[in-house]
């Protein structure tokens, strides 16, 4: 299993996260907590959509890979190993286990993400004296 | 019924009469449309991974694979590979947000994500369009099993499995159906495990397929006398006999006609020897003496052809291949009256190695193989049915732990399936003679020496495959009731309906769907299980899985991006894949180079990329369109719940 891919941790507070708890009260203007929004959703995508390509892009080499490798390298590729040829082991047998492993590995990675995430945006609230949740509305509560 | 079939009968008796009394029993507890429709979003990850699991393994997967592997040998592997490991896209790029959008239906995302009404029309128009294209074969594949191990005629088949499936999905929608499925996860690796277990250990000296092969010195042969049976014109191209080089001997057993006598490899100009003393009529070889007509108990000789360059015989001996217009029953054997190499069988070297005659055929082998991967990753995706389980789970978390669950399940089932074609090569080659790999996985247990134990394996099997129409045919049944009674009735009709009558449209769209499938089933015997699965993987690689991946990661996606991508994508590959199909059975004439045949055959590798390129453009142009609410989409769609910003899209 290759070591999680853990996102160095960002700064969790960008300025406009900021500038929105302190004009928290009724009728926040709109734009602010829509800032407030997008930053937050910005991050949380990055780190995740990061981890997605990374197990992804090793996925795409195995797909790319094999059938290049059954073009360039006949021989090795037909070499007999037990009842089947090496490239028949790989694509009947050993690719399955192989995608159990990335998909491990993903899942994993996701739930760390997650969590740290959750963590700061409660460091976060905890923090800020003024700093609340953000509800679903798109309206501080 | 003899023994054999009534073993067999009692299999599938059981696992159709579990079926029910488990719909049923769920069913008490289904009473809100949260239950029907996504089964009240509690579903756990085991019970939602084998139901997920069961809903996915189809006719195609259970006797379609082994069948596949039989007749092409390497390049059949990435079909199972690709069907499992599409998951892993799935996982990595959707099943989280898809959760976390929290509707009912697939639908329901579109309209959602963009704020757009009109958008739903079109998503829900391919809902039941990969729908109806994915039920077809596995009403195929009901109809054919009954014919072959009962001799029941095809239509009972479909009526029996679709009659059933129709009351449980109609009496428990989602909730009903969810328990089935699980259950019938666990039939099917039972069915195709154990039998193959026993199977390859009592079949002594034929299991070394691989071996033989690698080796080139024993080709698969048929016995003398095999009997074969040929479908007609109507099921071209398995109307065709391709015989091994030599002297053939075929003896009718009914009246049967011949279309065309022809070289195995295609434009090679070839002339008969006509034998000294032959066994029969010898069979003419000039085109002026087709459809050429044979009588029940005629003895046909095939002459040895041989090349012929420039008008000069090469003394290289040409194989035929004899294209059959009504069916045919006949004995085969060479004109010693011995044994002969299996006709349609393909070569050693074809079959061990990669590039065989499937990805070959058109000249393309790196190409169709890329190709074919693309279609299979993608399209898996891209299935409205298995999307929507998704939203069963209870939350984003639990979606991504129960895809992973999932590819375990899927590849402890398909590492089975190569090995049963594998096997099927050498102990039944008059399966190839015949174009009936696809049943490898219920004749095969039958050539075990005790009868008895062959006829319980093949019951088990047989049951296996049922289990695997009654499942699939069940999710597909309740993602296209759901588009009628959520999407079109409760949202675009009658969006004020209230709660019953919503529920009682689910239950008169279900029965309506599954009467239209079983019509639908009738239509396509003729038609390949494999090859109708390829058009909905093909329309769901080039539509729905561009959709949810860009709109779950590219804000700038617009509604009339979206569509167009969508659209012209997912058409496009349909029109090219029934083109090629009209092509193949000759209904209509059309000379194309190689290299577009290839693109034709398989779209994928230019209809996924041409769908995501047209929703980059169209949204771009249409920017404008982007929601305004936008990063709070992006953010219920990418939160972890305990957050608290998540908000299911519908709730109940």
């Amino acid at each position: 299993m290759p070591p999680m891919d853990m996102p160095p941790m960002d700064t969790p507070r960008g300025p406009s996260v900021g500038s929105a708890s302190a004009t928290s009260q009724a009728g926040v203007p709109e734009t602010i907590a829509h800032e407030t929004v997008a930053h937050l959703t910005q991050r949380l995508m990055k780190r995740q959509v990061k981890l997605s390509l990374a197990v992804g892009a090793v996925f795409v080499i195995l797909l790319v890979g094999l059938p290049l490798l059954n073009q360039f390298a006949v021989p090795t590729m037909a070499t007999r190993v037990g009842p089947f040829t090496i490239t028949w082991l790989i694509l009947a047998i050993l690719f399955y286990p192989l995608t159990w492993a990335l998909s491990w590995w993903f899942v994993k990675g996701s739930e760390d993400i997650e969590e740290a995430i959750v963590t700061e945006e409660r460091a976060r609230i905890a923090a800020d004296q003024n700093g609340r949740p953000i509800d679903t509305n798109g309206e501080v509560r | 019924m003899d023994t054999n079939s009534l073993v067999t009968f009692l299999f599938v008796i059981a696992v159709t009469v579990a079926t029910v009394w488990l719909g049923v029993r769920a069913t008490k507890g289904s009473k809100s449309t949260g239950d029907f429709f996504v089964a009240g979003r509690s579903v756990n990850v085991f019970w939602n991974a084998s139901a997920i699991s069961g809903e996915y393994l189809s006719a195609a997967s259970f006797m379609g694979i082994a069948g596949l592997v039989m007749k092409n040998g390497y390049d059949a592997l990435w079909y199972p590979v690709g069907y499992a490991a599409g998951y892993l896209f799935l996982l990595l790029f959707i099943a989280g947000p898809l959760r976390r959008f929290g509707a009912y239906t697939i639908p329901d995302f579109a309209e959602g994500r963009f704020d757009s009404p009109a958008f739903r029309k079109i998503a829900v128009s391919f809902v039941l369009f990969i729908g109806f294209f994915y039920t077809m074969p596995q009403m195929k594949g009901a109809g054919i099993t009954m014919a072959s191990i009962l001799n029941w005629p095809y239509a009972v088949g479909i009526l029996v499995v679709g009659a059933v499936i129709t009351f449980n999905v109609a009496v428990g929608g989602m909730k009903g159906i969810t328990l089935v499925q699980a259950f019938q996860y666990w039939v099917k690796v039972f069915a195709i495990a154990v039998p193959f277990f026993v199977v390859s250990a009592m079949i002594q000296g034929n299991t070394q397929a691989m071996a033989h092969a690698a080796e080139g010195t024993k080709p698969p042969m048929v016995a003398t006398d095999t009997v074969v049976s040929l479908k007609g014109k109507t099921a071209a191209p398995n109307n065709a006999l391709s015989l091994p080089v030599g002297s053939i001997v075929l003896t009718f057993e009914t009246d049967t006609e011949i279309g065309k006598v022809g070289p195995a490899k295609k434009g090679t100009e070839f002339a008969p020897i006509q034998p000294a003393d032959p066994k029969g009529t010898v069979l003419p070889t000039d085109a002026v003496s087709f459809p050429w007509k044979i009588q029940k108990g005629q003895s046909v000789q095939v002459p040895l052809a041989v090349e012929m360059v420039n008008g000069e015989p090469s003394g290289k001996p040409v194989a035929l291949k004899l294209e059959f217009d009504k069916p045919a029953k006949f004995k085969i054997s060479d004109d010693q009256g011995q044994a002969v190499a299996a006709p349609n069988a393909p070569k050693d070297a074809d079959w061990l190695n990669p590039f065989g005659p499937m990805t070959a055929k058109h000249g393309f082998p790196l190409l169709t193989t890329y190709s074919l991967i693309i279609a299979l990753v993608c399209g898996t995706a891209g299935l409205p049915h298995i999307l929507v389980r998704f939203y069963t789970n209870p939350d984003g978390k639990s979606a991504k732990r129960t895809t992973l669950l999932v590819m375990i399940f899927l590849g402890v089932f398909y590492v089975f399936t190569p090995m049963w074609g594998a096997i099927g090569r050498y102990t039944m080659p008059a399966l190839y003679a015949g174009n009936v790999t696809d049943s490898v996985v219920i004749k095969l247990p039958t050539m075990v020496d005790n009868p008895m134990l062959g006829a319980i394996l093949s019951g088990v099997t047989s049951a296996g495959a049922f289990a695997a129409f009654m499942s699939t045919f069940s999710g597909l049944l309740v993602s296209m009731s759901s588009a009628f009674a959520h999407d079109i009735y409760g949202k675009i009709l009658r969006p004020e309906a209230s709660t019953e009558s919503r529920l009682k449209a689910f239950k008169v769209a279900a029965v309506v769907v599954g009467v239209v499938s079983m019509g639908l089933g009738l239509l396509v015997e003729t038609f390949d299980i494999a090859t109708m699965v390829g058009w909905a993987f093909a329309i769901g690689a080039a539509s729905y899985f561009p959709l949810l991946l860009l709109g779950s990661w590219w804000k700038g996606l617009t509604a009339k991006g979206a569509a167009t991508g969508m659209l012209v994508g997912g058409l496009t590959s349909l029109a090219a894949i029934v083109t090629t199909m009209l092509v193949d059975r000759k209904v209509i004439q059309l000379e194309l180079p190689g290299l577009a045949k290839a693109l034709m055959e398989q779209p994928a590798i230019w209809g996924v990329p041409l769908s995501m390129v047209l929703m980059f453009v169209v949204s771009k142009a249409t920017a404008g369109d982007v929601p305004k609410d936008i990063d709070w989409k992006m953010l219920r769609l990418h939160a972890p719940e305990a957050l608290g910003y998540s908000k299911n899209y519908v709730d109940h």
